[in-house]
Order: structure tokens, then C-alpha cells, then sequence
């Protein structure tokens, strides 16, 4: 009886935290190169009912599932679309390579390729983290600077260094760093990238998937209302249990 | 409350700075020398999310680790390929082709830098933009008339009846152009963020020549502009719905405590995942069910 308030308000609580996610990968609609993030429920492990009645040790009944949690949100590291921006230092990536980028705590990988000379001349991401080619960060001196697919950096038609493009395994986990910043949580190092082309004058658009967001936000808040319709429920149920029952006269 | 809203409003706020790049590019379609900007959002560092019920003994509320804080906007980045040139025929029009500002005095002394433009002479002769700033690197002698600029950068200007040059104008070029900042009347000051300001002669270095009678277009591409204005205000508006699916679903969790505290005068569900609901109702309260 009293078991499905907790299954009831387990299922609440999932659709709190799942909203979390989604909302995020909603208001990162346009960020560039934005990764969404999707969060699938699962249950706990199965408990086994006893029968209590009369047998202190209880004769098993078969198991039974409880309650409902949150899974550890999973990272889609699937291709965004390409924007034609035509800018000079745009630079988006096709396939599952990532920049290399330069931060105060160490190297970290992004898709955001939409880049800006930093003020002493370093080719850095929007938030300042500078882009690191084969020979570290890439100086650029003055004059107008491009990008061939295969990464080489030129200004002026010369060229300067190629960008520093990581690839990973399929089953790396990745931290998020804000700043549109990956960096990498254990797994096999960074190698050299083999099939990511860079595509000068675009930007990568964010992968947010918005129809099956918008239905995810629908879903979730439909189970949340249907989970308190439940407690509800066992709340009346209850009632009777106490007040109802075993009344005289009734 | 709940992170969510935070979230939530993030992305709305976010998407209102992409629309007033968008809004600035547009108003400056016919701004000669002008440089089409779009906002760069980037994504926060995950943090802890708090959602928090009310209830009549006190808040009781739940933390989960490590949830997307939404967004924000990174850099103001600028587009700086030149604007179509085009031909005016008035000698102190002036556009600059390729790299480099041309700096100018403002009133109180500082400098500030504009990628060319319409110029005049004051009353006293002096070369000043169209908003009045001194051009700077011309002395021009008091008498001297039809001032003509040269692609080099050398001002000439009728001095007694004489040809003579009264000036050189020079061109200035920073490492981060996106980081100068604004003054208006297609003025710049020069930040940290732009970096130190390296000045040359026009056409050395890398730097950029001079096109007298000559005015350089706006860069503002209205098509794309358009677009991104479209796809800004979607973006809010999803933006305001997750607003307003949160709010619904807290609605749900303030009916759900009134309920609570009908018969049974407790409830404590520990759920793993460092989750924990206490509600301790004090007073028997008849809930509101729909």
C-alpha cells in the first residue's frame, strides 16, 4: 500500500531531473556546436516481497520493482548542421574530430569553431581559450587568414600551422566544461584525427533535436501530473483503510 | 525554486542578445565602413540543480549534481570582410580596401578609429569625420583648399596657388578588431581585448590602401540578417514554453503537499541518489484535488 507513494513520487522526482536536461538543451538551441544531452529513466533493482504471516523468515513471493531513477545524463555526439557564415575565421568540423583548444586547466576539445583572434594575435575560441596547432597555440600575423580541409592554417597564402583535430574512441565519456568546452573523463587518449574535414565559412549549428525535445518537455510534464494523480489515489485509499474499515454499524 | 527557470530564462535572455545583434546589423545597412556583428553563445559549466517544494513545515528540497546551467553569450563577433566599394565621385570620401582603421582625436583627446568614411573640412580648415572627431596625421594650413587624398595616404592640398602635401593619413590595425568597442558615429576605441594598435603607412605591411572618392558599403547581408532574427525569436519563444511547462508542473508539486498533509501527518521517502523527501505537516489541511 504505502509502497506506491514512493514508486508514485520516484516517478516524480525522474521527471524533475530529466526536465533539468531538457531545458538545458533548449536554451542551447543556438549555441554553436552545442552537443544535446538526453537522460533515459530506468528502475532499481528488484526487491523480493516475503510473506510475513506467521513465518518469521518469510516465503519469497517474487520480486517486485519499486521505484524509478534518473539514468547519468548521455552526451549525442551526432553531427550539427552546417551554417555558410562566410566568415574568414569560421571554421566547422565534419565528423568526429575536435579542436584542440589551450585553457588555464589543462587541454580541452570543442566543436564550437566559430573563432576570433585573441589581443596578442592568438587564434582563440569565443570565450578566450586559444586553438592549439602541431606547434601549440596558433599565432596569426596580420593579414587575411584561411583554412584548407585538411586543417593547414594560412594567412596571406602562407602557411602558418595546421590545426591541432582529435579524434576518440565511439564510447569516450566526455566532462562538459561550459565555454562550449569537452574534456575527456578517462578512456583511451585523444588521436590524431583521420576523418574530420574542416569546412572553412561555416559554423556548426547545435544538434538539439527540437521536435523530440518539445515532445520529451510534453511527456514529462504529462507523467509528473499523471505520478500526483497516483499519490492522490493512494491518499483516498488510504482514507478508507482508516476511516472506512472495520466502521461499526457500517 | 528550481534551476529550471534559471535555465530556462538563460536562453531567453541569450536569444535577446542574438536579436539585438541582429536588430544593430540591420539599422546599419546604409552605414558606410560598418561591420555586420552576431552574438556567440556558448553553454555554462554544469552546476548542482536545486528543486525545492514548499511545504507548511519548511522547504524540502532535492539537489542533483551536474545539470547544464544553461547559456550564455560568449563574444560579439564581427564579420571583417569589406563591404562592396562604391564610387561617389567626392574628393574626402575616402574607403579603405583591405586591412586597417584610420584614427581620429576625439574632443576629449582620446583616439578613436573608423574604417573611412565621408570627411569634411571645419572652419578652420581642419579634416574631421562626419561626427566632427579630428582625422589625425593632417595639419592643414589654414588657407589651403581642394584637399585631395592619395591612395598612399598623402593629404594634397591647394596651399597660395601651390600643390603641396599637407599631411599623410595612416592606418592603424589591431590584433582582435572584434574587441574594439563601439562609440558610435562609426567610431571605435581601442580595448584590452583588441589588443595593442600597430600603426603603418597605407599599403605596407599588410595594411590596406586608400580609395579616395570612394565610400565602403555596409557589409550587413539583410537575407541572413533576416534569418537570424527568425530564428532568434523561435528560439525565445521555446524558450518561454519550457517557462511555462515548469511553472505548470510546480503548480503540481504545490497540490501535491496540500494533499499530504490530509491524513497522513507523514511521509519520508529516501529514494538513493542522495535523494531525500521529509514532509512533517502541522495542521490538517483538506487539499484542493482536482
Amino acid at each position: 500500500m504505502i509502497r506506491g507513494f514512493y514508486t508514485a513520487v520516484s516517478g516524480m522526482l525522474t521527471s524533475v531531473r530529466r526536465m533539468d536536461v531538457v531545458v538545458n538543451n533548449l536554451a542551447n538551441v543556438q549555441t554553436n556546436g552545442y552537443k544535446q544531452e538526453r537522460m533515459a529513466a530506468t528502475t532499481f533493482s528488484d526487491q523480493l516481497l516475503a510473506q510475513l504471516g506467521g513465518n518469521p523468515d518469510g516465503a519469497p513471493m517474487g520480486p517486485i520493482m519499486l521505484t524509478n531513477a534518473a539514468m547519468p545524463p548521455d552526451l549525442d555526439l551526432s553531427q550539427g548542421a552546417l551554417r555558410a557564415t562566410g566568415r574568414a575565421l569560421d571554421f566547422a568540423l565534419h565528423g568526429p574530430g575536435f579542436l584542440t583548444v589551450q585553457t588555464e586547466t589543462g587541454t580541452a576539445y570543442t566543436r564550437d569553431g566559430s573563432l576570433l583572434r585573441d589581443p596578442q594575435g592568438f587564434l582563440a575560441t569565443a570565450t578566450g581559450a586559444r586553438v592549439l596547432g602541431q606547434a601549440g597555440p596558433i599565432f596569426l600575423p596580420p593579414g587575411d587568414p584561411s583554412v584548407g580541409p585538411d586543417g593547414q592554417i594560412l594567412v596571406d597564402g602562407q602557411p602558418v600551422d595546421q590545426l591541432l583535430l582529435a579524434e576518440f574512441g565511439p564510447d569516450q565519456l566526455f566532462e562538459r566544461r561550459g565555454g562550449n568546452l569537452l574534456v575527456p573523463a578517462g578512456g583511451e587518449p585523444a588521436g590524431p584525427a583521420t576523418t574530420t574535414v574542416v569546412e572553412p565559412g561555416f559554423v556548426e549549428g547545435s544538434n538539439v533535436d527540437l521536435t523530440g525535445t518539445i515532445t520529451t518537455m510534453m511527456e514529462l510534464q504529462r507523467a509528473y501530473e499523471a505520478n500526483q494523480r497516483i499519490i492522490q489515489y493512494h491518499d483516498q485509499m488510504l482514507a478508507h483503510a482508516v476511516n472506512d474499515v472495520a466502521r461499526p454499524g457500517s | 525554486m528550481w534551476s529550471a527557470i534559471r535555465v530556462a530564462s538563460t536562453g531567453a535572455q541569450a536569444q535577446e542578445r542574438a536579436l539585438d545583434a541582429a536588430a544593430h546589423n540591420l539599422a546599419n545597412v546604409n552605414t558606410p565602413g560598418y561591420k555586420s556583428r552576431r552574438a556567440d553563445l556558448v553553454e555554462q559549466a554544469p552546476g548542482p540543480s536545486i528543486f525545492t517544494m514548499p511545504t507548511r513545515a519548511g522547504d524540502i528540497s532535492m539537489t542533483t549534481e551536474n545539470v547544464g546551467q544553461g547559456v550564455t553569450l560568449g563574444a560579439m563577433v564581427s564579420d571583417q570582410s569589406n563591404g562592396v566599394i562604391q564610387f561617389t565621385g567626392q574628393p574626402l570620401d575616402v574607403a579603405i580596401v583591405g586591412e586597417g582603421f584610420m584614427q581620429a582625436t576625439l574632443p576629449d583627446g582620446r583616439a578613436a578609429y573608423f574604417r573611412g568614411g565621408a570627411l569634411h573640412t571645419e572652419g578652420l580648415g581642419r579634416l574631421v569625420t562626419g561626427g566632427g572627431a579630428l582625422v589625425d596625421g593632417v595639419e592643414v594650413p589654414p588657407n589651403a583648399t581642394d584637399l585631395s587624398i592619395r591612395p598612399d595616404g598623402i593629404v594634397f592640398g591647394n596651399v597660395n596657388g601651390l600643390e603641396q602635401p599637407v599631411g599623410r593619413l595612416q592606418l592603424t590595425r589591431f590584433a582582435n578588431p572584434d574587441g574594439l568597442l563601439s562609440y558610435g558615429q562609426s567610431l571605435f576605441l581601442a580595448t584590452a581585448a583588441s589588443g595593442v594598435a600597430e600603426i603603418g603607412d597605407p599599403g605596407t605591411n599588410g595594411l590596406g590602401t586608400l580609395a579616395p572618392g570612394q565610400l565602403e558599403a555596409s557589409n550587413v547581408d539583410m537575407g541572413e540578417e533576416m534569418t537570424r532574427i527568425i530564428q532568434a525569436q523561435r528560439a525565445y519563444q521555446l524558450n518561454l514554453r519550457a517557462l511555462r511547462t515548469i511553472d505548470e508542473m510546480l503548480q503540481e508539486a504545490n497540490n501535491f503537499q496540500i494533499l499530504l498533509t490530509g491524513r497522513t501527518n507523514w511521509l519520508v521517502a529516501r529514494l538513493g541518489h542522495g535523494v531525500q523527501i521529509a514532509a512533517y505537516p502541522s495542521r490538517q489541511v483538506r487539499g484542493t484535488c482536482r
